[in-house]
């Protein structure tokens, strides 16, 4: 029965056959009384895969049941976000050149935070609504179900008109790839999408964190926002740009230069590659695992000392 | 049929046109704002968390000119001086003329509250317009004049002290707000047609970030797109006054700067209340 949840398509609702009716006990609390290894990979998380998918098939349903806002909403969305980087070309039209970056290894670097924000958007926006979630007092519900607190929230805004950032950073990274051909290796070609999943992650543990400050105060969402799409906007250029504080702050607090500025550094074989150390590169995905397992273990503590709005 | 633009009854009472009563008189719409005025200074911590996020890019957008300008003198007219104050003026406005994200009158179509609304004996678009000159007011003390100041506090931004043009300068913000309500109102009336207004808000929203100047100035645009960009009302939403503070439109440039906001709030108010009208004929309540 517990295969039925895994590997190939959903098995169809049954009183039974679900993953939660197995229950997955203790699913909230994923530290303090198991074995350290099971901060890394709860049970909850293997068992709570199935209903994710659940969830986000049953999501992903209900947004195309209205199939022409859906689709209207996407497109809207895609020029939209198409105007960002219109704003940039016609910026790169009047100067040239950006300290000696072009547009093509700028659109690079627009491109890749771009499509790591929109994939990790699409996925863990759950966590980005999450102040709604308390204020409704909806997390109540959510808490008495016998099935991932995480998974839950994880899965509870998944929007598949986030495809319209994706394809913009796409269509961004194809134009800058165009203009400045990369020297690809293996190594190269491997790391793509270690830095993808690295992006990815890094910003979903930065939406999970932003959720766990709601479990105390709802205001400074705003704040997370600033990091999040500030960040983003941040990584679309080269980071020697910015003021050395700023320069720090996102390289070593909130790692946002990893996900477009020191991979392209990479990938392009700049200059300013040879001022940092050779094994820099891996610091991507060291650094997604170091703010995953953070967030996971702040978003524990939040649940269990949660108290609700009250009624 | 309705015939007076002043007070359009709801749908289910038969008689329309001008009520028995002289109307609202003006005291009833300066109080209104006030009253939104008032409810706005209740989110400090809100405003607090926005300010930093416009200083936040307004730092951002500042070092990307730098960058830019990096040994150029002028680009297209602009020095990295002009430039770099035109991006915190500009974070100054985004608030007063509400950018972004404003669907209250949406909202009460949705709820069906709007009926309540347009039974009130007062004209329902100088209603919403007075609420939002309340609000622009706030977001003008509250939230304009500190972003101004972290510019100049960071970036040493210093803006003219002429009293002549600032004066022109206060006057073009107000048309914008007047122009950026006009495309909100809009939009929002939409409500009474779509099932979900999101499509046509988020248009807005897009066409208001990249047409008003904000995410390039129009300055940059090559010529022909800024010809047609410059006919637009989103152009006097946010370039427009900054080209008046800036000193970059002047005498005969800036009257026609003005008038050209003018006629486009003028417009939109039109066309505004004509969809008002048209959506009371045909009014489709959502809620309850």
């Amino acid at each position: 029965m517990r295969d039925a949840g895994r590997g190939g398509s959903p098995s169809p609702p049954g009183p039974l056959s679900q993953p939660w009716e197995r229950g997955s006990p203790g699913s909230s609390d994923p530290g303090s009384s198991r074995p350290a290894a099971r901060i890394l990979w709860p049970d909850s998380l293997t068992a709570d895969f199935a209903l994710y998918r659940h969830f986000i098939a049953a999501r992903i349903r209900a947004q195309m049941q209205y199939r022409g806002s859906f689709i209207v909403m996407t497109v809207i969305t895609g020029l939209g976000l198409a105007t960002e980087f219109i704003a940039i070309l016609i910026l790169f039209s009047q100067f040239g050149d950006l300290v000696g970056w072009s547009v093509g290894e700028v659109a690079l670097l627009y491109g890749l935070a771009s499509v790591s924000f929109g994939l990790a958007e699409m996925v863990g926006a759950g966590f980005d609504i999450f102040p709604n979630t308390i204020r409704r007092g909806e997390l109540d519900q959510v808490l008495l179900r016998p099935a991932g607190v995480f998974t839950q929230v994880l899965a509870s805004d998944f929007q598949l008109r986030r495809l319209a950032r994706i394809g913009q950073g796409v269509a961004a990274l194809a134009f800058g790839l165009s203009r400045t051909p990369v020297d690809w290796t293996l190594g190269k070609g491997l790391y793509v999408p270690v830095m993808l999943a690295s992006g990815v992650t890094m910003y979903v543990a930065m939406f999970v964190f932003g959720a766990v400050i709601c479990f105390w105060t709802v205001q400074s969402i705003e704040l997370i926002n600033i990091l999040t799409n500030g960040g983003t906007e941040l990584a679309s250029y080269p980071l020697p740009i910015f003021h050395v504080a700023m320069q720090r702050f996102f390289t070593f607090v909130i790692p946002l230069a990893f996900v477009s500025y020191f991979p392209a550094l990479y990938l392009l074989d700049r200059p300013e590659a040879g001022d940092w150390p050779g094994w820099m590169p891996l610091v991507s995905p060291l650094a997604a695992l170091v703010l995953a397992l953070a967030a996971r273990v702040a978003w524990g503590f939040g649940v269990r000392h949660y108290r609700s709005t009250g009624s | 049929m309705c015939y007076s633009l002043r007070f359009c009854s709801p749908v289910g009472i038969p008689s329309c046109g001008p009520r028995p009563s002289p109307g609202a008189p003006l005291s009833l719409y300066f109080e209104v704002a006030k009253r939104a005025f008032a409810r706005h200074t209740t989110y400090r911590a809100a405003n607090l968390a926005g300010l930093a996020t416009n200083s936040f890019f307004g730092a951002l957008r500042t070092y990307l000119f730098i960058g830019l300008y990096a040994g150029s003198g002028v680009v297209a007219g602009w020095s990295l001086d002009d430039a770099v104050t035109f991006v915190w003026v500009a974070q100054a406005l985004i608030m007063p003329v509400y950018l972004w994200g404003w669907f209250e009158i949406a909202e009460t179509i949705r709820s069906g509250d709007v009926v309540s609304d347009l039974s009130k004996p007062f004209d329902y678009y100088t209603f919403w317009l007075a609420q939002d000159a309340g609000r622009a007011v706030y977001h003008a003390i509250f939230r304009s004049i500190p972003t101004l100041a972290a510019g100049a506090v960071l970036f040493a931004v210093r803006l003219p002290a002429d009293p002549g043009r600032w004066l022109a300068f206060l006057l073009s913000v107000a048309l914008a707000v007047w122009i950026s309500f006009g495309l909100r109102f809009i939009v929002n009336i939409s409500a009474f047609w779509l099932l979900d207004y999101r499509g046509p808000g988020f248009a807005l929203m897009f066409a208001n970030s990249f047409f008003s100047g904000l995410l390039v100035p129009l300055v940059y645009w090559p010529e022909s797109a800024r010809q047609i960009a410059g006919w637009l009302p989103f152009a006097g939403i946010i370039q427009a006054p900054a080209d008046v503070i800036l000193g970059k439109a002047a005498g005969l440039d800036m009257a026609g700067l003005l008038l050209f906001q003018a006629l486009w709030g003028v417009g939109l108010m039109l066309a505004g209340r004509a969809l008002l009208g048209a959506a009371v004929r045909k009014v489709v309540v959502q809620g309850g």
